[in-house]
């Protein structure tokens, strides 16, 4: 099969199945409580919902509340462009892809932000400021993750950096692999607003991130945040999946048997540490972003042993 | 192509001296003034153009009756790329002064403001195309003269005299490096102190770098030099800082490439040059940033957040050194490539946010982000400009500012892959990575505040605004400043194309041996062009799918019901305006990591009793100590004295320092 | 085989120190400490390698027995004396010990390079051990409570260990006997003191000590 027919296979699969990301994460949140939980495709159901509804603005807002779901959701759209879903590698892929990448999600977050300040609530403020502030230090993790990725693939683009980890370089970087995959799960934690940083299922506007910067959208325009928050996670998957599962094995369907299965192995996680883990103190959470950026140091520290 | 510049400047002059002859017509005086600065940018920027498309060297040396002086100019590419801002900027900043600010400041002397702009623009120009040491100060101190004399022009209240002063005496500290610097170079020449005659070897060389760091770094707020910088922008007007920011301090980038001019030879440069300016480079951003972010007034903050953006710049000289040093010419050939560019967006784009700050001060009158909120509903168009400025500055795609970020980063990761990952060398890189990032998180996060707290919400301190309606007319520079902006955005590409020579012929400085640079042309011939039009494709990718997504919402809300309502308030049925969330608490967080960088003072007075009458809550950030002199070196002494006493702790843990270090010390002695 | 089984027990020892500089909770803390005296006691065993001994076998029961349980469980019993769990207020804050962890990271990889070592040279077990040594250290200076300064210390003191280990595998037992019987005793004893300065001064923050110092410099 042509890789450029893979590349826009995966990226369409990846535009597909994304909800179903997270329904497997609630699916196994309900098992390890004991639920039956909702079903796996809930999430589609939801989107459905949302798109039949109309809109609601607040008095108070201007044109960004409404700019937002669109930037948001152009801003995973093009990150995604850009990300390899397995062997295919991305639809864009350029060098030096990944800092347009961590850009397009640093745009989408700028405006995700304004939105919330635009309709003048406290509490959306707040959620704003606790954005900004994780956001900038998962920052640093993210790109010196990114970098021992680049190190150890000698190429500056997410492709490059996936399809260069044949069985060989992997069983040599395996340690570095690891750790920059772990830094890379603790920061999609991070930026998807799950636990331990954020409770996607609160209800209490005082503590809540993502869900209180998005009280002020609904019907469609909330399904395209809601979509495009989807797809951030299954993009970021997808980045951790790279990083700890190599994708070129060697044919092309046990490849992408890996890559789909490593996905689950995400959801599954996900799920797990979200059963498992209580949210931390908010003050805290700097702590596990540092924590993020150690395990990347020490991703970079194992990758440069590895060429002394 | 010279001869324009050189009429440029004189324009400059003829309109600085007749507005100040004219001192009894205010109006005239005025226009006049603004003329000047409009011609020249006119002439200027036609003569700039001419030499950047034409490739042509120019040269042209007159007899200058001053000892050592010759009336040396000429206008390469570097000049002309520096000479952008003066001209554009300029020009602009004068027809925004005009038009935007009548009377209120300025009803006094105009006059005197007009010629010192004039002058400060001038001497700016004159600078970026002297090749004479004497005629280069002259130059220099005309523009540090003359702004110091703008500042100090426009208000007369202590704030706007102390900051002055502080400008000024913080700009002679800096020329006085500058003195011992062309002082060293030229000793023994005896002749005119020319650039090209000019030249230093072995140890002073070394001296004449440091001296630059000196006399260069102050004027862009370089670390540690950076506590003055922000002091001279909260009194002056917003023109007056868009010319600060987006004119004044580029010069002392331009002089930092310039010196490497006269430094550059066959020997490398030590690694510790390239250390120092990237090291440098990234404490004044990050301590920039984060300033920036916890900046309660508006003008304050645009100024953090340029001491930020000049310590980028720096560091990609830092980077471009590294380079020159380790032989890696690509690394050294983006870092330039990467200062060049940004200097050139973030002068856009910062003199627009000034101008815009204006805008937002000449309605509300006041600069305090707490007492803002809700201009969207007022000034849409004004804001749609600061948006598209912030983002900008901010360095977020798909808008200009990211181009020059992009560069730097790539430049990181290039150096990081380009020397063995073991060393010394990489793990800077890494670092350099890591705080790059954590500086474009935090200028992210300010850009959120001023933007947000400026133009979005409801008002927080209602009344107290004028309801005039936007006066659109008036809004002619700052489109004319964001539509270049877009342009430097969409067309990134060409632009680095056009900087790319003169980045090689800043990386070639150090390799006039025959070896050549054969790694850069390899690299540059074998697609690593495609490096430098990926943050291109990445603004038209992004701006793409923003287009897309608009047209599927448009086709997913056709038909639906439209409804408003009031902001969801949890439940809580009488929200007031100043129930929003403040800047303050905005920034607080992030700003309270940073605590040893920002110094932030609370002022409590919690409710008391069950029925409690006040309370009030009061943070405050200060600026630089106030105390500026003598007063403040004997605190710098009796501060360290403390130190030192602070030794004798009695603590179990610090005797264990204390041996933890000795241990440590011995050992990195023996090695 | 035994190359990489050693490699990614350097791992868990990196990784345990970091936890140690992160956590506030003694419990944590104490079974990283844990972690690292279990692993301290394999290493040998695979340093081993062809002509394992007696000797080796020795020193293999002895580690555990002392470094994985007899010391966790005199330090559970002394916090269960003492009732606290959590370090509260550290001299130097977590975010700022994690950052130093990494600092010290960076030095100790930079040390391995400069060493002029025959034996050891290569493998990641030296510098978990200059991190170790660097990081236990670090601890007992940056943390308030006497238990967690101990816990550096046996942090500390597990780094000599492992330098022991990666620098000595010909018959490095006796040394390493002799310094496990030093810190037997030293735990035993600060055990002993850490549990009359809970009893008399009603906390166990060693900082108070230094109420007691001259008060010379005092104003």
């Amino acid at each position: 099969m042509s890789t450029r027919l893979l590349a826009l296979l995966t990226f369409l699969l990846a535009l597909g199945a994304c909800p179903l990301l997270l329904g497997i994460v609630n699916r196994t949140k309900a098992l390890a409580a004991g639920r039956n939980g909702p079903p796996l495709l809930q999430k589609y159901y939801d989107l459905r919902k949302l798109l039949g509804k109309g809109v609601v603005y607040s008095h108070t807002a201007t044109w960004l509340v409404r700019a937002c779901p669109v930037v948001v959701l152009a801003g995973s759209l093009a990150a995604a462009a850009m990300t390899p879903f397995g062997r295919g590698g991305a639809v864009f892929s350029f060098q030096g892809d990944f800092l347009v990448w961590a850009g397009a999600f640093t745009m989408a977050r700028l405006f995700m932000v304004l939105a919330a300040l635009d309709v003048g609530s406290s509490f959306e403020g707040m959620g704003g400021s606790r954005e900004v502030w994780y956001a900038a230090l998962a920052e640093p993790a993210l790109f010196l993750s990114m970098a021992a990725l680049a190190a150890i693939a000698r190429d500056y683009s997410l492709t490059g950096f996936f399809l260069s980890l044949t069985p060989e370089v992997t069983s040599r970087h395996l340690m570095a692999l690891l750790f920059a995959a772990s830094a890379l799960f603790f920061v999609s934690l991070a930026e998807n607003s799950r636990i331990p940083v954020d409770d996607p299922t609160t209800h209490l506007e005082l503590t809540m991130i993502h869900e209180v910067m998005i009280l002020d959208h609904s019907g469609p325009d909330l399904a395209l945040i809601e979509y495009a928050s989807m797809l951030k996670i299954w993009v970021m998957g997808a980045l951790v999946v790279g990083a700890a599962v190599p994708v070129n094995i060697g044919s092309w369907w046990l490849d992408g048997a890996c890559f789909l299965v490593g996905m689950g192995v995400f959801a599954v996680l996900l799920g797990a540490v979200e059963s498992g883990m209580a949210r931390l103190r908010l003050t805290r959470v700097p702590q596990f972003l540092v924590g993020a950026l150690v395990l990347a140091a020490m991703s970079v520290v194992m990758m440069a042993r590895n060429f002394a | 192509m010279l001869q324009y510049v050189t009429w440029a400047i004189m324009a400059y002059g003829i309109g600085g001296v007749t507005a100040w002859a004219l001192r009894r017509r205010a109006v005239a005086a005025a226009h006049l003034g603004a003329l000047g600065c409009v011609v020249a940018a006119g002439l200027g920027l036609y003569g700039v153009g001419g030499c950047l498309f034409l490739r042509q060297l120019e040269s042209s040396r007159q007899l200058w009756n001053v000892p050592l002086a010759s009336m040396n100019l000429g206008l390469d590419s570097l000049s002309a790329f520096f000479l952008i801002p003066v001209f554009l900027v300029g020009g602009l900043a004068a027809v925004a002064a005009l038009r935007n600010l009548p009377g209120d400041y300025a009803a006094n002397r105009p006059h005197e403001h007009w010629l010192f702009l004039n002058f400060t623009l001038g001497g700016a120009a004159l600078a970026i195309v002297a090749r004479n040491a004497v005629l280069f100060l002259f130059a220099w101190e005309l523009m540090t003269a003359a702004s110091f004399m703008l500042v100090e022009n426009t208000q007369r209240t202590p704030g706007s005299r102390s900051g002055g002063w502080v400008y000024l005496s913080a700009g002679h500290l800096g020329c006085a490096a500058l003195f011992a610097l062309f002082a060293l170079l030229g000793a023994g020449k005896g002749m005119a102190l020319d650039f090209s005659s000019l030249s230093a070897a072995g140890g002073t060389l070394s001296a004449a770098f440091l001296l630059a760091v000196i006399g260069f770094g102050a004027k862009i707020g370089l670390f540690p030099f950076q506590s003055y910088y922000p002091e001279s922008y909260p009194p002056a007007p917003a023109h007056v800082g868009a010319v600060l920011s987006g004119v004044v301090g580029n010069l002392g980038i331009y002089g930092l490439l310039r010196i490497l001019y006269l430094l550059g030879g066959d020997v490398k440069p030590p690694l510790w040059w390239g250390y120092l300016l990237l090291y440098a480079g990234l404490a004044s951003g990050v301590v920039g940033a984060a300033r920036a972010l916890a900046s309660k007034d508006l003008s304050r903050l645009l100024a953090w957040s340029s001491v930020e953006n000049y310590g980028l710049m720096a560091s990609g000289i830092g980077l471009g050194l590294l380079g020159a040093t380790a032989g890696n010419g690509v690394l050294s050939y983006l870092g330039f490539t990467a200062t060049i560019l940004h200097m050139l967006n973030h002068s856009i784009s910062k003199s627009l946010l000034f101008l815009g700050a204006g805008s937002v001060y000449a309605r509300t009158g006041t600069r305090s982000l707490d007492r803002m909120g809700g201009l969207m509903h007022r000034l849409p168009l004004t804001g749609l400009l600061f948006l598209i400025s912030a983002m900008g500055a901010a360095c977020v795609p798909p808008l200009n500012g990211f181009a020059g970020e992009f560069l730097l980063l790539a430049a990181a990761f290039q150096g990081a892959g380009g020397y063995n990952p073991a060393s010394i060398a990489a793990a800077t890189m890494f670092l350099a990575v890591v705080l790059f990032a954590l500086v474009g998180g935090l200028a992210v996060a300010s850009y959120c505040k001023a933007f947000g707290f400026v133009f979005l919400g409801n008002d927080r301190n209602p009344g107290a605004v004028s309801t005039v309606r936007e006066n659109r007319r008036l809004l002619l520079p700052h489109l004319a400043l964001a539509a270049v902006a877009l342009v430097f955005a969409g067309a990134s590409s060409s632009l680095v194309r056009l900087i790319s020579p003169t980045a090689e012929m800043l990386v070639q400085l150090w390799r006039r041996s025959p070896v050549g640079n054969h790694d850069l042309d390899l690299w540059l011939t074998e697609g690593g062009l495609t490096l430098l039009d990926s943050a291109f494709v990445g603004c038209w990718l992004l701006a793409g799918c923003i287009a897309l997504i608009y047209l599927l919402r448009a086709l997913l809300l056709r038909g639906k019901q439209r409804a408003a309502a009031p902001t969801w308030d949890c439940g809580y049925a009488a929200p007031t305006n100043r129930m929003q969330y403040s800047a303050s608490s905005f920034a607080r967080p992030l700003a309270e990591t940073f605590q040893p960088l920002v110094t932030m003072t609370d002022q409590e007075e919690a409710p008391r009793g069950l029925f409690p009458t006040g309370a009030s809550f009061l943070t405050r950030v200060p600026g630089v100590e106030s105390a500026w002199g003598f007063s403040h070196l004997f605190r710098v002494i009796a501060r360290i004295a403390g130190c030192i006493r602070v030794m004798q702790a009695g603590r179990v843990q610090v005797y264990l320092l204390y041996m933890a270090v000795a241990l440590v010390v011995l050992l990195l002695w023996k090695l | 085989m035994t190359h990489t089984a050693l490699e990614y027990l350097s791992v868990l020892l990196l990784l345990s120190n970091f936890a140690l500089l992160a956590s506030s909770r003694l419990g944590l803390c104490i079974n990283a400490v844990t972690v690292q005296g279990v692993v301290l006691a394999i290493i040998p065993l695979l340093h081993g390698g062809d002509h394992l001994g007696a000797a080796s076998i020795l020193l293999y029961a002895v580690t555990l027995a002392v470094k994985g349980y007899a010391f966790p469980h005199l330090l559970r019993a002394a916090i269960g004396r003492a009732n606290v769990r959590r370090e509260v207020e550290p001299l130097i804050g977590y975010n700022t010990s994690l950052l130093a962890g990494l600092a010290m990271l960076v030095f100790a990889f930079w040390l391995q390079s400069r060493l002029p070592l025959t034996q050891g040279g290569e493998g990641i077990l030296l510098p978990a051990a200059f991190f170790g040594i660097l990081a236990g250290f670090f601890i007992t200076i940056a943390r308030r409570k006497a238990l967690t300064q101990i816990l550096g210390y046996l942090a500390l003191e597990n780094g000599i260990f492992a330098f022991g280990a990666a620098s000595l595998s010909e018959h490095p037992w006796l040394l390493e006997m002799g310094i496990l019987l030093d810190v037997f005793v030293a735990v035993f004893i600060m055990g002993v003191a850490l549990f009359h300065i809970s009893q008399e001064f009603d906390h166990m923050d060693a900082d108070r000590l230094a109420s007691l110092r001259d008060p010379v410099g005092e104003s």
